[in-house]
């Protein structure tokens, strides 16, 4: 076991610790109080919270992750190629859109909420998943895609049981970037009354907190690092699995 | 038998193959041989639909291949090419066993055929059926296209410069295989390649191709004492005509009575080795022999008259 997986080890442990039962850690906080504020958010279930955050986080990444798959599908068959350029500038301006605009926008049609958070997030996640399954489509070794062709595979048996494999591990990459940046992005959505952890944070800057706005970032920050791990690992296990770890370095 | 009638390729303009009429016996081996941009290897990716012609027509066994569903046709005729083409995330077996899961056959007779490929070409079943392509050596890799191509028994196997990557002995080794398996199964080879040895070595009959033409098709002894162009004469290579012409005969052929002396050569061995050798040893003749016993000799007087120009 090396350092970084203990450490790792250990962050998780604490995190889980901690959402499961703040108190024994008010010492700790209570440090960054004044005027004997409270140490441990206290307008909510911190686990709840923290769960809610994360379901967010997933429902958006799913749903960006089946449109810009099937996208990058689409425009990488032969009837889809006139698609590519289109589909390329629908990617990019959900990136530049400003998740924050978006929230602005949103909340006039869907009202106060999960759903403008939800919107912005699904937007922002489409590039990184989009660019990366394009990427992993096109650049497949191409004596394996003659030889699947070779060897009477119809372009449905292709796509799924040789394309797709091989591009997964840079298609995992896509959705863990995408994951990563909604789950620091969701906070945002509490400026909207989404109920994720920047719910946490921005109580803590209406009264100047500092322990509150640590509490929500610390519990944003180790997520998004354990989570970013998580998938490095699973990408390089299918990697090794389908002998395209020279591929990757080269 | 496949029948090429009249097949023209261009891309945009380009012509790559220019009316090519050719017809390959069954059961033999039909090497192609043409520098690279000749369109050697776009005109046999014609045969299999990988490649669709401009003009012409292709026919297998009288039917012509423009009425059969690409995939279908592919599933018919092996396919084995340079680099073999495995699929990286499937095991060796899973590799060879893609032709009969397309077809649909039952799981036990596709492990049966499997393990019954992979002993064929000398790899131990139980060690390498569960292996991923990236663990085995070059050569090894090249024996799993090659028995993935015959997995569903075609009655025509496509190669493309199947041996380009290996190193000189295992090529060789390949060759020596890949013509043991034709006279076991029959199977129709048609081959490309570039190297005129191997088209010597292997081919019933040399098709030569440049710039998009069919130039010469015949059998390699034709080809080497009348080479149709120039051009034919210089992939055959001038210095060489005598050697390619004793390539392609085994002692067997040319024993005479007598009883010469030293280390003997076996009559399996070609008129080419054998002749090399009776230079480096500095002997008129050389004992030879078959099954163990001598049976004779063979002598640098009828070798030198067997390597002239025939008349």
């Amino acid at each position: 076991m090396t350092l970084g997986t203990i450490i790792r080890f250990i962050a998780a442990a604490a995190l889980l610790l901690f959402l499961s039962n703040p108190e024994p850690f008010s010492g700790f906080f209570s440090l960054f109080t004044k005027n004997n504020q409270p140490a441990i958010y206290n307008q909510g279930s911190l686990l709840d919270i923290t769960l809610n955050h994360l379901l967010i986080v997933l429902a958006a990444t799913v749903a960006s992750t089946i449109i810009a798959v099937g996208l990058a599908i689409i425009v990488t068959r032969p009837f889809g190629t006139e698609f590519l350029p289109l589909s390329r500038s629908l990617a990019n301006v959900g990136q530049t859109f400003p998740p924050v605009a978006v929230l602005a926008l949103a909340v006039p049609v869907l009202g106060f909420g999960t759903g403008p958070t939800l919107v912005a997030l699904f937007l922002y996640g489409l590039l990184p998943i989009f660019e990366n399954t394009l990427t992993g489509l096109s650049n497949l070794p191409p004596t394996v895609t003659d030889a699947a062709k070779g060897v009477g595979m119809t372009a449905k048996q292709r796509l799924l049981q040789v394309e797709l494999p091989l591009a997964m591990p840079v298609i995992l990459a896509g959705i863990r970037l995408s994951v990563v940046i909604s789950l620091a992005t969701a906070t945002i959505g509490s400026t909207v009354a989404a109920r994720t952890l920047g719910e946490v944070i921005i109580a803590g800057l209406l009264s100047s907190n500092t322990a509150f706005v640590l509490q929500g970032g610390l519990i944003v920050g180790v997520l998004a690092v354990l989570i970013y791990d998580a998938l490095s690992a699973l990408e390089r296990l299918l990697m090794a699995r389908t002998g395209q770890l020279g591929r990757a370095a080269a | 038998m496949i029948e090429i009638e009249d097949i023209t390729k261009s891309y945009s303009g380009t012509v790559v193959v220019d009316r090519v009429n050719l017809s390959i016996e069954p059961h033999t081996i039909c090497v192609i041989v043409g520098t690279s941009g000749s369109g050697k290897t776009t005109l046999m990716r014609m045969i299999n639909k990988l490649v669709d012609p401009t003009s012409g027509s292709i026919k297998i066994d009288g039917e012509d291949i423009a009425g059969i569903p690409a995939y279908q046709l592919r599933r018919r005729i092996g396919y084995a090419i340079q680099g073999h083409g495995l699929f990286p995330h499937r095991t060796v077996g899973q590799n060879i066993a893609t032709v009969p899961r397309l077809l649909g056959w039952d799981k036990a007779k596709i492990g049966d055929r499997v393990d019954e490929l992979l002993e064929l070409f000398q790899l131990d079943a139980a060690e390498f059926r569960d292996r991923m392509p990236h663990e085995l050596s070059g050569g090894q890799q090249q024996r799993v296209g090659v028995a993935r191509a015959l997995a569903a028994s075609p009655n025509i196997l496509l190669m493309d410069e199947p041996y380009g990557a290996l190193d000189p002995v295992i090529r060789a080794k390949a060759q020596e295989d890949l013509l043991a398996i034709q006279r076991r199964f029959g199977t129709t080879i048609v081959l490309v390649t570039h190297d005129m040895e191997e088209a010597i070595r292997l081919g019933n009959t040399i098709a030569v191709m440049d710039k998009g033409k069919l130039l010469q098709c015949a059998k390699p002894a034709e080809v080497i004492a009348n080479p149709a162009t120039p051009f034919v004469g210089e992939l055959i290579g001038t210095s060489e005509r005598p050697f390619r012409l004793l390539s392609l005969a085994q002692v067997g052929d040319s024993i005479e009575a007598g009883d010469a002396v030293g280390e003997p050569i076996e009559a399996s061995a070609s008129l080419r080795d054998a002749y090399a050798e009776l230079l480096w040893s500095g002997r008129p003749a050389l004992p030879v022999r078959r099954d163990g016993r001598i049976v004779g000799q063979v002598t640098l007087d009828a070798l030198s008259r067997l390597a002239a120009r025939p008349q």
